[in-house]
């Protein structure tokens, strides 16, 4: 099919090759470029989460944040209160987290399209509400702390490997639901719901697994940031800017593809950093506009754009 | 849709692939090579600050309070022959950038002392990092008391913390005669209000007041006038809301709309312009609590209103602005102690700093407490904002009961 | 819990309602045309909000007196705003309207805040303190004025759609795009119209909700995610269902604020939206969906 072919099984080897970089870099490059690429996984790893649901499934769920939050939430409270160990907590939270979606999942999915939209992104805003206002035991507005010394006792490395983890286990997750046949329901679901059914497929089903295991890994990254970052709160934590800027990293990439929602991230995450010292008050616009040119232009994201713009050449 | 994964490589894609690196390549040398280059004997501070977003307002008060005192300092030649040079960078009010930009300022830029980030959502991560790198940290920004018991060594903060808040309070109204009974209480719902609220309550209830009611609401909140007919309802003595300005604008405001006419109204920062300006009579007798006010008498106070008005052409100076230019006047005096420049020297001469700043006597505890720290109580009486307590910087009297509204 | 504040409560929610039914109408309208989830409803109605206190702080015109210059300026910004971002996605797959509407509200906002700052303003006029008391209610004099201007501005359009040819084309377009073409009607023109019409109601709605409450740019989000609770609780697609939703949720919020404590209030207005999702997604009058 291709004939201009380099090298065969190059894929393996590439990955092979960005691994091994990604594992020794944070022993040649400055403290402060590993806590960017701790932070650049996060965000990566919120917007393959979400492009489970919203890119493979066509659900667009604008509640990402909430269990981004309730992972952090739920990992905190159980590492504090009941002193779990560090990995166990975020593992509960991530699960935490899906055990929520799922209770919400049925009625919510059902609605489809723009209320499934406007309703988790009222979700959203309602976990918000009720942290704000819960002072017992997660201190509300206050805002939750984690101890600093559990902080302290992990090293650098030990929280970058820890993201990276996390990160890589949801990629590879993402990637083995598009090659399967789980994957192939999700999409014909995406492309036409009623088609889909007529096939018999299950669609609330299937949409209601995307979902679980699209918020467990939010859920997930959402303990390592509690940790990491020592201290939480609602505003920042369950924000719908958050859930929307998921969305936008996903679709940026291009939702539905595996890659499309790292890519995305990076560049996000790269023009904030670089436009804050050129245009400070001006990233919300500079924001603003790719996200209309590329809906414009290329909806299906730049790496979708990238492969029909390769295809159209041969 | 295809989802087809070819499993080799194609020279474009290859090309591609080069490309992208290559830009991530040139970007991270970019950050290298743009970063401002050490100069020999200059002593670089930094702080990431709300220049944009939710706090910007209050963030531009600290960047013209710092640049303002750093100016003074090295006009005058700098301290140990070296001028400062203040770094400060946009965190956009996220405590995520602001992490990411005090890994920046301390591993990049190499900054000996931080002046802190705020509010308290900031200043909670930025401090954990700033401890971990042995960085001294001198916040004027938060008043919340959890940041004193995390037990770290280049914690200071010269805000008062919301312990020093409640005491006037409490004092003012046990010498009122006849002596308020009942309070109902109000605050917004972040961590400061929250703070605040738990040790008002604590403090009155121990010193016999009732409180006979205490409710949250969102900062930004647009319509109080539920949330007060419910007070009205109850009749206090004493009403106190712990919030920010414009939500207290238009507490008063909708309170008298309704009619509500405590003996004590009591908002926390009800001494600015704003707003006396926009109720007009309405705000008759309202009392407040700032940290600071611009007739305080402290020295070179005075001056420094004086300057700071000319420099940013305003019509008031704001406390946090007071503070801002407070920490620099501690930390240049941390750092002549200490006789060197180097983070660790500059951390235990914090320890032994005792100067009277433009917002009174500075001193830190072993928790990084500022123990002088306290908190002045005013009253607006035709239209001006006086100082009603302490007994000692008061400059008038206090007018109790609180005449009704009138329009 | 008093007979008087309850009354209060429920006078109070009907009023504030009638505003925010005005702002719930402007965007079914847009959703029942052309399919479209508008999320730059809320900073429109944030820039229009601002525009009426630009022109009372600069100028000293009333509010409710430069109601109509707020209209012609947003009739050309609802034009140029559907020829240049609506139109290319009105067939286009839900997700790209959101994204595109909320790009453009990002941009609105940072507008806003290198014009006018990131200050909490409200709008100050020389009757705001007054307000008119009957027995032992009292309601602020401007609040009572807006929910009087929006009353009338929400018949006038009901009027519009049911009486009009032009409404009728509207709802025709809603109901079924392609047999309203076959009947002769020009759908796109009809769409740009509609968009027009939209941004006209928020260009009312805005000035009176600043005139409630405060405008700071933030505060679109909230507005958006609110007048979409409206429209779904009313029914998605319903003219009449969007003022009623909008009543009911300026009920709602007003009787939360009083049963409890007042932090909860947005969440009870989510809440309701949520329950009643799941239990008549179609909301509560069945429009032309």
């Amino acid at each position: 099919m291709n004939s201009k072919i380099v090298f065969k099984n190059i894929d393996k080897i590439f990955i092979t090759v960005v691994l091994l970089l990604l594992l020794l870099l944070p022993f040649f490059i400055s403290s402060y470029y590993v806590h960017f690429l701790i932070i650049l996984f996060i965000y990566m790893c919120l917007a393959e989460s979400w492009n489970i649901i919203g890119g493979f499934c066509g659900q667009v769920s604008f509640g990402h944040a909430a269990f981004f939050g309730i992972g952090a939430y739920a990992a905190s409270l159980l590492h504090v209160y009941l002193n779990f160990p560090v990995i166990f907590a975020i593992i509960l939270g991530g699960l935490a987290s899906s055990f929520l979606a799922l209770i919400i999942a049925y009625p919510f999915l059902k609605l489809k399209g723009p209320a499934f939209a406007i309703g988790t992104l009222g979700f959203t805003e309602f976990m918000k509400i009720i942290i704000l206002n819960e002072e017992k035991w997660t201190h509300g507005a206050a805002g939750f702390e984690n101890p600093v010394t559990t902080y302290l006792s992990i090293p650098k490395y030990g929280w970058y490997l820890g993201a990276l983890i996390i990160l890589l286990i949801t990629i590879f997750v993402s990637y083995k639901i598009s090659k399967s046949k789980f994957g192939l329901a999700l999409f014909s679901i995406k492309e036409d719901l009623e088609a889909a059914e007529a096939l018999g497929i299950n669609s609330i089903k299937y949409m209601i697994l995307a979902f679980t295991i699209s918020t467990f890994f939010a859920g997930l990254i959402g303990g390592i940031y509690a940790f990491y970052m020592t201290y939480i709160e609602p505003y920042s934590i369950f924000s719908s800017a958050l859930s929307i800027g998921c969305v936008t990293m996903s679709v940026l990439g291009g939702s539905g593809t595996v890659i499309g929602p790292l890519l995305g991230a990076l560049i996000i995450q790269l023009l904030n950093e670089f436009f804050k010292s050129f245009l400070a008050q001006t990233y919300l616009t500079i924001n603003g506009v790719i996200l209309i040119l590329v809906v414009l232009t290329m909806p299906e994201g730049i790496i979708s754009g990238i492969r029909k713009f390769i295809k159209s050449k041969y | 849709m295809k989802i087809k994964y070819s499993k080799a490589l194609t020279k474009i894609q290859a090309a591609i692939i080069i490309i992208v690196i290559v830009i991530a390549l040139l970007s991270i040398g970019m950050y290298y090579f743009l970063r401002p280059p050490a100069v020999a004997k200059e002593i670089v501070i930094g702080s990431p600050l709300a220049l944009t977003g939710k706090f910007a307002k209050d963030g531009k008060f600290y960047k013209d309070g710092w640049e303002l005192a750093v100016e003074e300092i090295n006009e005058k030649g700098g301290i140990l022959g070296a001028k400062i040079k203040l770094i400060v960078e946009d965190d956009r009010s996220d405590p995520a950038y602001s992490a990411t930009v005090m890994e920046k300022l301390i591993n990049e830029y190499k900054i000996v002392a931080t002046l802190g980030a705020f509010p308290t959502a900031c200043t909670e991560p930025t401090s954990a990092i700033a401890e971990k790198y042995k960085i001294p940290y001198v916040g004027s920004g938060s008043a919340t008391w959890s940041l004193y018991e995390r037990g770290f060594k280049y914690y200071f903060q010269i805000f008062p913390p919301t312990p020093r808040y409640i005491p006037p309070i409490i004092s003012l109204y046990k010498s009122l005669s006849p002596k308020p009974e009942s309070i109902a209480i109000t605050y917004e719902l972040t961590a400061w209000g929250e703070e605040l609220k738990n040790t008002l309550l604590e403090e009155a209830t121990k010193e016999g007041f009732k409180v006979i009611f205490c409710e949250g609401y969102t900062a930004g909140t647009a319509d109080f006038t539920p949330l007060l007919l419910k007070i009205k309802a109850l009749n206090p003595d004493a009403y106190v809301d712990i919030g920010h300005t414009t939500d207290e604008i238009l507490l008063c405001r909708q309170s008298a709309e309704i009619g509500f006419n405590p003996k004590i109204w009591h908002g926390m920062l009800t001494a600015t312009i704003d707003f006396s300006q926009s109720l007009g009579n309405l705000a008759e007798n309202i009392l407040g609590t700032p940290a600071w006010h611009e007739t305080a008498k402290f020295p070179g106070n005075e001056e420094f209103v004086k300057k700071y008005k000319e420099k940013y052409k305003v019509e008031q100076v704001d406390y946090h602005a007071a503070l801002a230019y407070a920490s620099v006047q501690v930390l240049t005096e941390a750092i002549k102690i200490a006789g060197e420049i180097d983070p660790e020297k500059i951390r235990d001469a914090l320890t032994k700093v005792d100067i009277m700043t433009i917002v009174g006597r500075v001193k830190f505890d072993e928790k990084g407490c500022n123990i002088y720290s306290q908190l002045l109580i005013t009253q607006i009486q035709n239209g001006k904002i006086v100082v009603v307590w302490p007994k000692e910087a008061a400059a008038a009297n206090i007018i109790y009961p609180k005449p009704p509204f009138k329009s | 819990m008093s007979i008087e504040i309850i009354v209060n409560a429920l006078f109070l929610g009907i009023i504030t309602g009638m505003v925010y039914a005005l702002s719930a109408l402007g965007l079914t309208l847009i959703y029942g045309v052309m399919r479209l989830i508008n999320l730059t409803h809320g900073q429109m109605l944030m820039l229009s909000g601002f525009l009426s206190y630009t022109l009372l702080t600069l100028f000293n015109i009333d509010p409710i007196i430069s109601l109509p210059l707020v209209v012609i300026f947003f009739i050309l910004l609802g034009f140029l705003f559907h020829n240049s971002l609506i139109k290319p996605i009105i067939k286009a797959p839900l997700i790209e309207s959101l994204l595109i509407t909320y790009a453009f509200g990002m941009i609105l906002e940072n507008l806003a805040i290198i014009i006018w700052g990131v200050d909490y303003r409200s709008i100050v006029t020389s009757y705001s303190a007054y307000s008119i008391k009957i027995s032992t209610f009292s309601i602020s004099l401007s609040r009572l004025l807006a929910s009087i201007i929006a009353l009338s501005v929400s018949i006038l359009i009901y009027f519009l759609l049911v009486k009009t040819k032009f409404g009728k084309a509207i709802r025709a377009c809603a109901q079924d795009p392609i047999a309203s073409e076959l009947m002769g009607i020009n759908y796109h023109k009809v769409a740009m119209l509609t968009t027009i019409l939209s941004t006209s109601i928020i260009a009312i709605a805005g000035p009176l909700l600043a005139m409630i409450f405060l405008i700071y740019p933030a505060v679109g989000g909230m507005y958006t995610l609110k007048a979409y609770c409206m429209v779904v609780l009313g029914g998605v697609g319903s003219a009449l269902g969007a003022l009623i939703g909008g009543l009911l949720f300026g009920i709602s919020e007003s009787f939360a604020a009083v049963l409890l404590p007042s932090g909860f209030k947005d969440a009870v207005a989510y809440g309701l939206l949520v329950l009643l999702l799941l239990i008549k997604p179609t909301g509560l009058i069945k429009g032309y969906k």
